[in-house]
């Protein structure tokens, strides 16, 4: 019995110092949607070298799937009750900074070179003067392209808008011959997520156009053209139409589509592509004499957490901006990280396509945002492809399209003109 | 000498006891406590407070705040107000009625195919259950790679069997859409009808069926005047557990459309979530929340008025 008493007592002192050690951490909650993509590894390492640099504290850095992520987070700052570290999809910024539950960063980011250094969009992260984000990503885009089926039906890589349509006419083929398309020239996403309105952004941008501008809308006539453009590709039968996303990506990287518009990302599929697709991918510039531009994904910090714990969630969001760990993140992810002139030579190297994705981030002419209206950019995503979709079912004529989506969006948000 | 009080000592008054019918009553009351508390702080008080929500124009940070704010209409005026509203309300209408309709059809006709017991039926119950088995968003997923017009496998079965002469538009036709996802959603809800279904069947007596036999009648009379009244009772409880389902059904909608193509598919409950989850507009969220409630609370009240009154003729 003695002896049972001895050894329990041994075993308490070798686990209590353990128990108050880990009572003493701090531990901050980091959940992403990046962690299972090809971002993980860099989210991994960042985390485990804040916690060596801050022995106290502890990182539980958890996956979620984007879409149950944002749900995720906009219940837990209606219930008080906010991750420390929040990373989010950029077009949530504002909508979360107008409700109050994300701090400025102006106080901590003032005293950085963040400003300075940074992709112009970061500018652009803010609400009345503050600022509520760290940009990580910059949309930068490429023409995805099979080098393969563009050399067969001896057409050039389009450097034009007009030439990227005639090359998708050619690139469209019954390829067995049984009176069905099998090969599309050109992926385009028309349907009703957000990626469809970034469809109609991408021409409308490359159309030299912002869809608001000092508060007003743009034309209905500016808004039918971009419509009209996008519904040519769907008449022709250049591409499938409503496709969203996955369909879109799938449809390129097994050998169906000559052509696709994806960001920087895009080489992360080529893993999973079909043989013959995988040795003979390419990436052009997007042939459009303006781009969309604007944040992808950024890191922000919760209103509703101590000082302390601002204090040592800002020590992460500067960690993640440093040279160093901005120059991983371009070796690591193949992405054009926020801070400018991060990518070097190895990691040229490693993603070819890095320096094209990087020179498209940069020097974006035109905003995909809707500027001034941010904080609605969801209403204006659903308003626009609702729109769309009917147009591409053959529904509404792209003039009628457009007056449906101006009518909807003058009549859902306040102040639009 | 011994003075004698007029009155006799007054004995004291015990308590009167409380009869066995009333201590009964105390007891379940008792034991019913926890469930009552349970309700009332799952179920009421979140429906209270959507109700609350639903009265004020409110910021994401101020809902779990006390509310200091003027109380408004706003949020219901804009809801119904909203040219979506009455779609919306279409499209509920089908995905419910129709999607539990198909779900009570197939898993009436399972049932009694397992009733049966024919060789075999072990692994066709199995086979026949197995959709249950699969999360709501794994099922939806399936069925949208499934329909899907470039690389489904319905498509290419219809174009192989030259049913049709180009791929069907399942999900991005607005015409066509709402058909599918509430096909898809039925084929999910069905075992839970088959199940109810044959534990009715297995609760007739088969004496009856034995007697109507004798007395010459068929199948399809059989099934009309012994299966049918047999399983009355079982057909209520499974219609209104499988309209109350299928009127908070969200994650099927939103994985295979996302409520599109032209807010074909955007029923109420997908609605509540754009609202509150992509607009940020608890408000509004919250009164789309609340005339789901009235609406699913009223057609399943009547729903049940109706089968009540049928059951005492």
């Amino acid at each position: 019995m003695r002896r049972s008493i001895a050894a329990l007592g041994l075993g308490l002192a070798a686990i209590l110092p353990a128990a108050d050690r880990a009572a003493a951490q701090t531990v901050l909650d980091f959940p992403t949607y990046q962690l299972e993509e090809s971002f993980g590894p860099w989210w991994k390492a960042l985390t485990e070298a804040y916690e060596r640099e801050n022995p106290g504290v502890r990182i539980k850095l958890t996956n979620a799937p984007s879409n149950d992520h944002h749900r995720m987070l906009t219940t837990r700052f209606a219930a008080g009750n906010p991750p420390d570290i929040v990373h989010m999809t950029a077009r949530f910024i504002w909508g979360y900074a107008d409700e109050g539950v994300l701090e400025p960063l102006d106080r901590w980011m003032d005293k950085t070179d963040i400003k300075r250094s940074w992709v112009p969009s970061q500018a652009s992260l803010s609400v009345a003067g503050a600022t509520y984000g760290l940009v990580m990503l910059n949309y930068g885009w490429g023409l995805v392209y099979n080098e393969a089926m563009l050399r067969q039906a001896g057409v050039a890589v389009p450097t034009t808008e007009p030439e990227l349509f005639e090359a998708a006419r050619k690139l469209t083929r019954d390829r067995d011959g049984d009176g069905r398309t099998d090969q599309f020239g050109m992926a385009l996403n028309t349907s009703s997520s957000s990626w469809g309105f970034m469809t109609f952004m991408h021409f409308h941008n490359g159309r030299d156009r912002d869809i608001v501008q000092n508060r007003k809308l743009d034309d209905v006539a500016e808004i039918t053209r971009t419509l009209a453009r996008i519904q040519e590709y769907v008449k022709a039968g250049v591409t499938p139409a409503g496709l969203d996303n996955n369909p879109m990506r799938q449809l390129f990287w097994q050998g169906n589509a000559a052509m696709y518009i994806d960001g920087s990302w895009a080489p992360g599929y080529a893993e999973r592509a079909a043989d013959a697709v995988r040795s003979g991918w390419r990436i052009a510039p997007l042939p459009f004499p303006n781009l969309a531009g604007g944040p992808s994904n950024a890191l922000a910090m919760p209103k509703d957490i101590s000082a302390e714990r601002k204090e040592l969630v800002w020590k992460f969001i500067q960690m993640a901006a440093s040279p160093e760990w901005q120059k991983r993140y371009a070796m690591v992810t193949g992405n054009p990280p926020g801070r400018l002139g991060s990518v070097d030579g190895e990691a040229r190297e490693k993603w070819p396509f890095l320096a094209l994705f990087e020179a498209s981030a940069s020097r974006p002419s035109r905003s995909h945002l809707p500027i001034g209206f941010e904080n609605e950019y969801n209403r204006f995503s659903s308003i626009f492809t609702e729109g769309m979709t009917a147009m591409v079912a053959g529904r509404l004529t792209p003039e009628a399209a457009a007056r449906q989506i101006t009518a909807g969006l003058k009549r859902e948000i306040k102040g639009l003109e | 000498m011994v003075t004698l009080s007029a009155e006799p000592a007054a004995i004291p008054r015990r308590r009167p006891r409380l009869g066995r019918q009333a201590r009964t009553r105390l007891l379940l009351i008792l034991l019913m406590l926890p469930a009552i508390l349970c309700t009332a702080v799952l179920v009421a008080w979140p429906i209270g407070k959507l109700i609350q929500i639903s009265f004020y124009e409110l910021r994401l940070a101020e809902l779990m705040r006390p509310i200091v704010k003027p109380w408004t209409l706003a949020n219901y005026e804009a809801a119904t107000g909203h040219p979506g509203f009455l779609p919306s309300l279409m499209a509920t209408a089908i995905f419910v009625f129709v999607g539990t309709a198909l779900a009570l059809v197939i898993g009436l006709a399972t049932a009694l195919l397992l009733d049966l017991k024919l060789t075999g039926s072990s692994l066709v119950e199995i086979l026949v259950v197995s959709p249950w088995s699969v999360a709501p968003a794994i099922a939806s997923l399936i069925w949208m790679f499934l329909l899907n017009d470039q690389f489904g496998l319905v498509n290419y079965l219809l174009l192989a069997s030259g049913l049709v002469s180009s791929p069907v538009a399942f999900l991005t036709s607005p015409d066509v859409a709402i058909w599918a996802v509430t096909f898809a959603t039925a084929w999910k809800a069905y075992p839970f009808f088959t199940i109810m279904m044959l534990a009715g069947l297995q609760s007739i007596p088969h004496s009856q069926y034995e007697a109507a036999m004798m007395d010459g009648a068929g199948r399809a009379r059989r099934f009309l005047a012994i299966t049918l009244p047999g399983l009355r009772g079982f057909l209520r409880v499974t219609v209104f557990l499988g309209l109350l389902s299928a009127f908070r059904n969200v994650e099927s909608v939103l994985v295979m459309t996302g409520g599109g193509p032209a807010r074909s598919t955007e029923t109420l409950a997908v609605r509540v979530y754009t609202e509150t989850f992509q607009f940020l507009s608890p408000g509004r969220g919250a009164a789309l929340g609340v005339l789901t409630l009235i609406v699913a609370v009223a057609t399943t009240l009547a729903f049940l008025y109706a089968t009540r009154k049928r059951a005492d003729i």
